[in-house]
């Protein structure tokens, strides 16, 4: 064999980097798959709303799930941070659990319960493994943006220790068994969150114990500054400069807020600033700082591509910025619940402003924000109560050479509930579930098409007994998906009962025989619709996915 | 059971006859195996042919030619034959399968194309799905509605049939799929159109979704109801064409093909069903590697299979492969779940993963040094294959650590290219990372064996396994070059190679049961469930199961496991519990919360007492062994170690470069122990076994490695 190369070592070999680094995002895949599969939420089971994570002992970003919503795991490292402050290194001991809810350290509302383990190795702090999962419920009001400020949004779980040094702390255990309905699966997830904890941090210090390190900052600084280096390299290939954008949003009651995005390029940093945006609003849809950032931050990344999972390094040249008292750095208590109204219209805002200066790493708007869903609460003949939970994602905007996908959740990811299984539990049919025509927005490259969601409550036995008491989330009715770079926008919302034009949010009583219509849009386009391949225009009439009207008026189409 | 004696299982070809002589085919891409069993005399006949793409038959007729000859008989001398092939996967990856049109309610024809609306990659802005294999233009909707419950709320409107078909039929449609709601519960709206169907177009290959998998949700059953047509025609094409070539040739036994599931069944059946041999390959190497494992009295094994391209990973529990319903076919991105078409039947759980022989290593942008999933694939190939690769493979840096042999790779039919190796791995690895070739070739060896480690933990823990618990069973090109060092990553003691690795899928066909699963989807709670549901469930189940199994099995041989779908009320996920035999109805259904609280706890650890039951669907498998006979893989003049030699190779264990002795795996005895380090030389691959450790060949030509603690 050859003589080894003569460059200095570096602290770590690059066959060991590779390999450990690999190792903590596998163990963040565990944690994550340990707590989708044990806990009892259907909510963290089949939508991800978990997130998890490693820090080394200085509070920086190691690993996180990359699986999970953005809102959850995002703001991991502020709530750590948060519960540091409150409780230092020095107060911490070896089977120490910390427990918050914070919305504004953390994910923004109450049901995310973050659960934090502080890492110990022979006395000495190594790290940090905290989780974070969407509780079935938290006491207070239930799901509503109609609550007036936070403190009736249910239980808040300040900074606490819920062990301590390897005990239950049986007060805290206590106080939230008494303030949460469902407490027994509410405290059976928090100890599936512990135990996901644990097991991280027996990972963390199996790397410790394999290498003979005492701690892990060598490695955490090869991953950090590795990582923060191609993440300044990736931005700085942008052109420098401010680009601005600013959008309308109508939100719960017709209302309208206008969001103010400038997304600054400065040397290899990003920073997108919300100044300007409308002071915080009453319906319970504000966003804290922590739960924007996360948004945003994912938008960001998304566009950039890297090469690396997430880490501090990754975050680093990322700044946000919004002014207190805004809808997106509301001020404590405002009510939350429903921020997600707002907080997934951002990676959006983003790539609508930066879209000149990066055309092709941006995406035009999704039709699938804001997130339209049913909720109904009612009773069937049999006697069985019925509670569904569907969601219905419009299409995704269209990207730099190709279009959006038709019907896609984003920036969330959830997916819907198959028709069969909605039927099998509730006193309804859904009579169309079917891409609309003409929804996408037109372009060079169209937008993915939105759907007709139908329901209609069954007559009879098959029906509801008496009322069923419904909220139906949703929007875009009066501001569509825009375009970018020329493309045109996709057709606003539509939302009907009874064949009456309704608002997103309301709490309403619907009855046996009622039709209820979604027209879920579809995303934006991307760039000038003349300038369509002729062949594609062709190939969408013949689906019948656009009228000969629509292939007129925007790509100047005529059928042959 | 696995004596030597007259053929007694349930396949009852012969009548009179004595032992039976089955052979196992298997079409893989590059070559068609074919592995023959003698039972009278326990004698092994292994071949390989090179596949030929155009007419996979036509490989099969030219094997089985040369391979009788070798005895001086004719392909009528073969009583059982079984047979494997990628046709049906490939005709859906390469879109080459029949022009399909889709009959679906009104309001669903775009189910197809609207899917489950979830990314399965969250940070892609560029994300794309699977092209649907049958264009909105061919999906056409009739009236009609079905409840739930199976009652029907619109009757079906014949009109509006004639309509969609007339269409359908006037587009050129060879095959019809009809995916209607909630046919599951009351396929009489399917079936109907079906007969318009055939009176419109007499003969038209149609697919009901109420045949095809009777269970509840509508996208998994539409893409597995067409994929099912769309490929009806070509399969029905070639296993045609293959039974007229046997026959021309002799061949008066009965034909049988391997399922995805890891089961036979008849051809008939895979000329309706073509979705259900949709992937072969992989459930028979599992099984085949099983069936050593067994003879080892191994109870609990992974079965490691590592090739060119990609490694493969299941886990076997006292014999039996785990199955699966979640499969997916035609990825867009290879190892990404969720971005393929779904197919929803019985398979072999087993991961795939980006790590073979032909893996290439780079640099990335951070400066670690990273493997696969991207692959060289056959053209051009590791560097050392001499054919103008130039990035660095895991087979190149196997050579460059004296794992492989230059001149006797593939048993000296291809010469590797060990300078060709080394200037690839310098280039791209050694000298931009700035570590030695040896530290980079070795390197690239960790860091495979740690990409399957931790999918291999990942995937055992999912299953609430350990795989610590197991015994490694390796086999494909790589596979044995690689074991041990895996095993030691994950915590395993044990690795079995089973005789003929190479050829593990044909093998595995020779000992594979015979299977057919029914389901039915019947939501109800668990304390709703009478005992005239149970047995009207298991009835119907069971008549199809007689039904769709190869008429010469005897019923009485069968095997039945009855098992229920269920989850807690609320949550969105079902746990199989299996349903003990006997019993009064009141004790099957405590049966039934006692079994789904066990597999719960298995998998996620904890239960919730007290939690409603719901059962979502029933499952009956019906099984029949086969006769299997003992079959030894030692040559006849093993003598002694078998070793032949010494070479230099890097010691995994010691992370240093030691003398490996070199063995000639035909020429081991039995029962003779040799110590690592050394490394075992056969022609389809080699086994590396690392210092500390102790091997032996064992009684039916296992070769198994204890490694150190």
């Amino acid at each position: 064999m050859n003589a080894p190369d003569v460059k200095a070592p570096p602290a770590i070999d690059p066959v060991t980097l590779e390999m450990l680094w690999r190792r903590l995002v596998s163990i963040v895949g565990e944690l994550g798959s340990t707590l989708r599969r044990t806990s009892f939420s259907t909510v963290v089971r089949d939508i991800g709303d978990y997130g998890c994570a490693v820090f080394d002992a200085e509070t920086r970003l190691l690993a996180q799930t990359p699986d999970s919503t953005p809102g959850l795991c995002g703001p991991l490292g502020a709530m750590l941070r948060h519960l540091v402050d409150l409780h230092p290194p020095a107060t911490l001991a070896e089977g120490d659990v910390l427990i918050g809810n914070d919305p504004w350290a953390g994910s923004g509302h109450h049901n995310d319960v973050t659960i934090m383990v502080p890492v110990f190795r022979r006395g000495t702090l190594i790290g940090y493994v905290i989780t974070c999962c969407h509780h079935v419920d938290i006491g207070g009001r239930r799901a509503t943006t109609e609550s007036r400020d936070n403190y009736e949004e249910g239980l808040r779980i300040p900074a606490l220790k819920y062990h301590r040094a390897g005990e239950p702390n049986a007060d805290v255990v206590a106080f939230i068994a008494a303030n949460v309905r469902s407490h027994e699966t509410v405290l059976g997830d928090i100890g599936a969150q512990v135990a996901a904890c644990h097991v991280g941090a027996e990972r963390l210090r199996e790397i410790c114990d394999e290498m003979g390190w005492a701690s892990l900052k060598g490695l955490a600084d090869e991953i950090v500054t590795r990582s923060e280096a191609v993440t300044r390299a990736e931005i700085a290939k942008l052109p420098k400069g401010t680009w601005r954008h600013e959008a309308k949003i109508d939100i719960v009651g017709g209302e309208t807020v206008t969001l103010c995005t400038a997304v600054t390029i400065a040397g290899d940093e990003i920073t997108v600033d919300y100044s300007g945006s409308s002071p915080q609003v009453k319906p319970a849809i504000n966003c804290t700082l922590s739960y924007t950032s996360a948004y945003t931050t994912f938008g960001v990344l998304c566009m950039l591509d890297l090469p690396v999972a997430v880490n501090e390094g990754t975050l680093r040249p990322i700044k946000v910025v919004a002014e207190e008292g805004s809808v997106v750095h509301c001020r404590f208590p405002a009510p939350v619940f429903g921020r997600t109204a707002i907080g997934t219209f951002l990676p959006d805002l983003v790539y609508l402003a930066i879209a000149p200066a990066a055309p092709q790493r941006v995406c035009a708007a999704a039709g699938a924000t804001p997130m339209w869903g049913q909720y109904m609460f009612g009773k069937r003949h049999d006697g069985a109560d019925f509670a569904p939970f569907n969601v219905s994602s419009g299409g995704l905007g269209a990207r730099a050479g190709k279009d959006g996908v038709s019907c896609l959740a984003f920036p969330y990811n959830v997916g819907n509930t198959p028709v069969e299984v909605i039927e099998s539990e509730v006193p309804m049919i859904v009579e169309e579930r079917s891409l609309w025509e003409d929804s996408a927005g037109p372009g060079r490259f169209r937008g993915g098409f939105g759907q007709r969601y139908v329901l209609r409550l069954l007559e009879g036995e098959l029906g509801p007994v008496g009322d069923v008491l419904a909220s139906f989330r949703g929007g875009r009715f009066i501001y569509p998906p825009e375009g970018v770079l020329g493309g045109g926008p996709a057709p606003r919302g539509y939302l009907s009962i009874r064949g009456a034009s309704e608002d997103a949010g309301r709490q309403v009583i619907v009855r046996a025989g009622d039709r209820i219509v979604s027209h879920i849009p579809g995303g934006g386009g991307y760039g000038d619709p003349k300038a369509r391949d002729r062949e594609a225009v062709k190939a969408d009439l013949r689906n019948g996915l656009i009228t000969a009207d629509h292939a007129r008026t925007w790509y100047d189409y005529e059928e042959a | 059971m696995h004596g030597i004696g007259p053929y007694s299982g349930p396949l009852r070809k012969r009548i009179g006859g004595g032992e039976l002589i089955t052979l196992g085919s298997d079409i893989g891409g590059t070559f068609t195996d074919f592995v023959e069993v003698d039972e009278a005399s326990g004698r092994v006949e292994v071949h390989k042919t090179l596949t030929t793409p155009d007419d996979p038959s036509r490989a099969i007729e030219s094997g089985v030619d040369e391979l009788v000859a070798r005895r001086g008989a004719d392909a009528g001398s073969i009583d059982v034959m079984v047979h494997g092939t990628t046709l049906v996967i490939n005709a859906v990856i390469e879109r080459k399968g029949a022009r399909t049109g889709l009959v679906t309610t009104k309001g669903f024809r775009d189910v197809l194309e609207i899917g489950r609306e979830k990314r399965f990659d969250a940070y892609d802005l560029q994300i794309e799905f699977p092209v649907p294999l049958v264009p909105r233009y061919l999906r056409r909707e009739v009236a009609e509605r079905v409840h739930a419950s199976g009652a029907v709320l619109a009757p079906l409107d014949e009109a509006s049939v004639r309509e969609a078909l007339g269409v359908l039929l006037a587009e050129g449609c060879e095959s019809i799929a009809v995916c209607l709601l909630h046919a599951y519960r009351n396929p009489a709206h399917e079936r109907r159109v079906r007969e318009i169907a055939l009176e419109m177009a007499p003969g038209i290959p149609v697919t009901l979704s109420s045949d095809v998998l009777p269970e509840m949700r509508e996208y998994e059953r539409t893409t597995t109801t067409t994929v099912n047509a769309y490929a009806k025609p070509v399969a029905a094409r070639y296993l045609t064409r293959l039974e007229e070539r046997m026959a021309a040739r002799g061949f008066a036994g009965e034909l049988l093909m391997m399922q995805s599931s890891g089961g036979i069944n008849s051809v008939a059946f895979a000329r309706e069903f073509p979705v259900q041999v949709i992937e072969s390959g992989p459930a028979a190497g599992t099984l085949g590697a099983a069936h050593f494992a067994r003879l080892a009295k191994l109870d609990k094994v992974l079965a490691f299979d590592m090739g060119g391209t990609t490694a493969k990973l299941a886990l076997v529990e006292g014999g039996r492969a785990i199955r699966t319903h979640d499969f997916e076919v035609a990825h867009v991105h290879r190892f990404k779940p969720g971005s393929g078409i779904p197919v929803r039947i019985p398979v072999v759980d087993l991961i795939e993963i980006g790590a073979g022989g032909g893996s290439i290593a780079r640099r990335t942008p951070v400066g670690t040094l990273q493997v696969g999933p991207q692959s060289s694939s056959a053209v051009p190939g590791p560097a050392c294959y001499g054919q103008g690769g130039t990035d660095p493979t895991v087979s190149d840096a196997d050579l460059l650590l004296g794992y492989l042999d230059p001149d006797h790779f593939l048993g000296g039919r291809m010469k590797l290219d060990r300078a060709a190796a080394e200037r690839a791995v310098k280039a791209a690895l050694a000298d931009p990372l700035g570590i030695a070739v040896d530290e980079a070739a070795f390197g690239v060896h960790a860091i495979v064996n740690e990409n399957m480690a931790s999918a291999a933990k990942a995937y055992a823990s999912e299953k609430g396994e350990n795989p610590r618990s197991c015994a490694l069973v390796a086999f494909g090109g790589a596979g044995p070059v690689h074991a041990c060092d895996l095993a030691a990553r994950l915590g395993i003691r044990t690795v079995l190679i089973p005789p003929r690795a190479g050829v593990a899928a044909a093998f595995g066909m020779i000992v594979a049961p015979v299977t057919y699963e029914a389901v039915r989807s019947r939501r109800t709670l668990l304390s709703a469930l009478t005992p005239e549901i149970l047995e009207e469930v298991r009835e119907e189940m069971r008549a199809e199961c007689a039904q769709r199994l190869p008429r010469t099995v005897d019923p009485a041989g069968i095997a039945w496991e009855f098992s229920v779908d269920m989850r807690y009320l609320g949550q969105g996920y079902d746990v199989n519990a299996v349903l003990p035999e006997g019993g009064a109805h009141a004790d099957a259904v405590a049966a039934l919360r006692e079994a789904f609280e066990a597999s719960y706890r298995k998998l996620y650890g904890r239960t919730f007492s007290g939690a409603p039951l719901e059962a979502m669907s029933f499952r009956l498998t019906a099984s029949a062994h086969r006769q299997v006979a003992q079959v030894t893989g030692i040559s006849p003049d093993a003598r002694g170690d078998g070793r032949v030699g010494t070479r230099r190779a890097f010691c995994p264990r010691a992370r240093a470069w030691a003398d490996f002795a070199v063995h000639r795996r035909a020429a081991i005895a039995p029962g003779v122990p040799f110590p690592g380090p050394a490394i075992v030389e056969e022609n389809e691959s080699t086994t590396v076994i690392p210092g500390g450790a102790r091997a032996r060949v064992d009684e039916h030509g296992s070769l198994i490695v204890e490694l150190a603690e």
